[in-house]
């Protein structure tokens, strides 16, 4: 099954391939900023190039609560609105995370 | 095809692996936007648009960002795999967990950072001999 949005150049409709798509226009992601200090703003348009796939890592329960975000993660391509609000008040080694929806 | 419609091409990474650009988009207008540069670009007929028409802006790298010291007491000194922050909160809640702890008593304890550490007899003078000195350097001149 194909899912084309409305209103898409035949080179954007090249890169909607459906739901399993993970990098596809209308995609949705969980991604972090690629640096620290800013806050993620609400249907803000973001270069790929300024975020980094991201997730998050916790230790056994029993051993401790540690959550670590996965630092280094892939770039994606082309530009991403965020759905997502997330206030960074902790400064420039804190990187904002959030999710985005790929719009080109 | 793409002239007027891609602006301040810049290369986002030492590597030139990466290309950050302006794109104006039909329904958004200009846009942030970002390729790959190479058998991996999304977009080829972008890629290479900018690739041969267009001046590309050098790389940029961030300026390092150092911590404060709040930043450095909350990001902690590990111990048993755990990051264990040292602000004055962790402080008061050690003090009061101290002789519980000294008696037996097997205690999670919740670091400001978000971390637990569980405190045991067995545990806490090893643990203490680490924890100590991370506190203690940042007041001392």
């Amino acid at each position: 099954m194909s899912i084309t949005p409305p209103g898409l150049t035949a080179e954007q409709k090249a890169k909607v391939n459906g739901i399993g798509n993970l990098n596809g226009i209308g995609q949705t992601a969980t991604l972090c900023l690629a640096s620290g200090g800013a806050g993620i703003n609400p249907g803000q348009t973001y270069s790929g190039s300024a975020l980094r796939y991201n997730g998050a890592v916790t230790s056994s329960p029993s051993f401790s609560s540690t959550l670590r975000t996965c630092n280094n993660g892939i770039t994606p391509q082309g530009t991403w609105r965020a759905t997502c609000d997330s206030d960074n008040g902790y400064g420039g080694n804190y990187r904002a995370m959030g999710t985005f929806v790929r719009i080109d | 095809m793409f002239e007027g419609k891609i602006k301040n091409p810049r290369y986002n990474d030492e590597n030139k692996t990466v290309i950050s650009f302006e794109f104006n988009h039909s329904e958004f207008g200009w846009i942030p936007s970002s390729l790959n540069v190479g058998d991996g670009c999304e977009y080829p007929e972008r890629c290479e648009y900018i690739m041969e028409n267009m001046d590309i802006m050098p790389y940029i790298a961030p300026e390092p960002v150092e911590p404060t010291e709040y930043e450095r007491k909350l990001m902690g000194v590990e111990f048993q795999g755990v990051m264990c922050s040292a602000t004055k909160e962790d402080m008061w809640g050690l003090a009061s967990v101290k002789d519980w702890v000294k008696s037996g008593a097997v205690v999670p304890f919740k670091f400001d950072n978000g971390n637990t550490l569980v405190l045991t007899n067995e545990n806490y003078e090893a643990f203490q001999a680490v924890w100590i000195p991370f506190r203690a350097s940042f007041f001392q001149a």
